[in-house]
């Protein structure tokens, strides 16, 4: 897979696009916005959108645009981080448990029985619940939940790639354990895995927008997509376009996510296209 | 088996602080006797899922109130939304998906991928906000939240199905295309069966096989969405109990809460195992 194919498929060119204008956006929200997204002016609260303020003041006055421009930062985040973490987390279990298979792998493939026996929001809820919300726990709740599907896909494909004729080609000239699992059966996997990656990226962006919703995540005064989104139903008789912007960005920057994995795995696999 | 998930739901476990506006050291102490707190916690852990097994979650820290009764109270409510959308979104998805795949870039077709993708990256709390926004405020029709009138179960139940069509729509349209190029399929045809009987008789049936393995685990996503959907239209059930829980950090509603939506989940799994054998004769529970 090379990146110039990535340009000739529509919908990951298109995803490719939209997450690199909101990586844009979020590098440089500073020189972007308007106004400082935490500069509360009581005066000229709940204005709706016009020339001085593009998408209006929420209600402590506060300019909508930049909070939206700085809240892809926060959410950014909130999708990326946990997700690289249950990827690095999902690699080094995976590989291991598929590979070594026999007690480890037995006692691996119970944890995530564990960890799935839960619906994984309520499983991010209550860790959140046990540690105290905040920006840092919200980030490692959705990663924990995310986790086991990490480890078993990656143990799935392991086990596939493990009997490949390259992997014995290795045993035969005696190669070591850790430099045939991460030498070598992990570049070889790793396709699937960045589709999986950009796929739970989406996701986990929509989990963190949630769990800061209802209060769980991101704390005010961050500007937080989610966050903004959880005042607005006390307003939404006066105010509804308080809800439309930071509903917009989310839905955007998570289908770029989900376009470029779709786009990805189409690209992999074509046996899948057309079929989502 | 329960000691196997109810050892998930442990960490939420250590914290005590709780009746205590009126904090001194002694009524504390005095508190956490009463509650049991001052016992080691895997003594705790273990007095709490004996307990559990026999069905007593203990009492909440804040209303005092049994743990049990207020689960029983709630479960009806949870149960009642979560059967009215889905009541909606299974017939409805499964029809647009099999049409989809049926009349493949057709129209129809083009437009359910296209909701199907602008679904799956769109928050469900939006969802519901923009469902109030529009039939509750802009066209006063639906109470925009409780549960006051019997009205009130529209709105949180459209706005729930809504969402569980998207995924509903997307297993049965790829699964349908997989089995319609099959060779049975084409033999069925061969033998100058109508296209009507093709595919209910013999595409669709196995089409579901696949369907209703993924359900299982989509059913996850669908319980995480029933919680904030809940809690956007304040509709009283499981998962407002469960979210209020949490801020007050009343451990033993949250604990019981988690318990017995896990348990939901493991058994709705379980009957889509049932579901399995029944459509699928040479699969054979072991």
């Amino acid at each position: 897979m090379d990146f110039w194919m990535v340009l000739r498929e529509k919908s990951a060119f298109a995803g490719l696009v939209i997450v690199l204008f909101v990586l844009f956006v979020a590098i440089f929200a500073p020189i972007l916005s308007p106004a400082d997204p935490l500069q509360q002016n009581l005066a000229d609260n709940l204005s709706p959108p016009d020339k001085s303020h593009y998408f209006g003041t929420d209600e402590l006055g506060r300019d909508l645009l930049s909070r939206v421009l700085y809240g892809a930062r926060t959410s950014l985040a909130l999708g990326i981080l946990p997700i690289l973490f249950a990827t690095a987390v999902g690699i080094v279990v995976g590989i291991i448990s598929g590979y070594a298979g026999g007690l480890i792998d037995e006692v691996v493939m119970r944890i995530t029985d564990l960890l799935l026996s839960v619906p994984y929001f309520l499983l991010a809820i209550l860790i959140v619940a046990s540690f105290g919300p905040n920006l840092v726990n919200a980030m490692f709740a959705i990663g924990i939940s995310f986790i086991a599907d990490f480890i078993r896909i990656i143990r799935a494909t392991t086990l596939a790639a493990k009997e490949d004729d390259y992997v014995r080609a290795e045993k035969a000239i005696g190669a070591g354990h850790l430099r045939i699992m991460f030498g070598h059966i992990l570049p070889n996997i790793i396709s699937p895995v960045l589709v999986l990656i950009t796929l739970k990226i989406s996701e986990a962006i929509l989990a963190a927008a949630a769990l800061s919703f209802i209060g769980l995540g991101a704390q005010p005064p961050t500007p937080e997509w989610g966050l903004m989104l959880s005042g607005t139903r006390d307003y939404i008789l006066s105010s509804p376009y308080l809800m439309i912007f930071p509903g917009i960005a989310i839905i955007v920057t998570s289908l770029g996510f989900n376009l470029l994995g779709d786009g990805l795995r189409d690209l992999l696999d074509p046996r899948y296209k057309g079929l989502i | 088996m329960l000691a196997f998930f109810a050892l998930n739901a442990a960490p939420g476990d250590p914290t005590q602080i709780v009746l205590g506006q009126h904090w001194t050291p002694a009524r504390a102490a005095e508190i956490r006797t009463r509650l049991g707190l001052d016992k080691p916690l895997l003594v705790r852990y273990f007095m709490w899922l004996y307990n559990a097994s026999q069905g007593d979650f203990g009492r909440s820290y804040a209303t005092h109130e049994e743990v049990r009764v207020m689960i029983l109270h709630a479960l009806p409510i949870s149960l009642e939304l979560a059967t009215a959308s889905l009541m909606i979104a299974l017939p409805v998805g499964a029809l647009i998906g099999i049409y989809s795949a049926i009349k493949r870039t057709s129209p129809l077709d083009y437009i359910s991928r296209v909701f199907v993708v602008g679904m799956s990256s769109m928050p469900i709390f939006w969802l519901g906000l923009v469902i109030i926004d529009l039939f509750a405020v802009q066209l006063p029709l639906f109470p925009t939240g409780g549960m006051g009138s019997s009205l009130s179960i529209v709105l949180p139940a459209c706005s729930l199905a809504f969402y569980s069509l998207a995924g509903i729509v997307r297993m049965t349209r790829s699964s349908m295309l997989e089995v319609l190029r099959k060779d049975y399929v084409r033999t069925a045809r061969a033998y100058g069966f109508s296209e009507r009987v093709v595919t209910y008789r013999y595409a669709l049936r196995n089409a579901l096989i696949p369907v209703v393995t993924l359900s299982g685990l989509y059913v996850g996503t669908v319980i995480g969405s029933a919680i904030i959907t809940e809690q956007v239209f304040a509709w009283p059930g499981l998962g407002s109990l469960i979210i209020s829980a949490v801020f007050r950090r009343d451990t033993p509603v949250v604990l019981g809460g988690v318990l017995t939506v896990a348990v939901f989940y493991l058994l709705i799994n379980l009957c889509i195992d049932f579901v399995y054998v029944y459509l699928d004769p040479r699969i054979k529970l072991g």
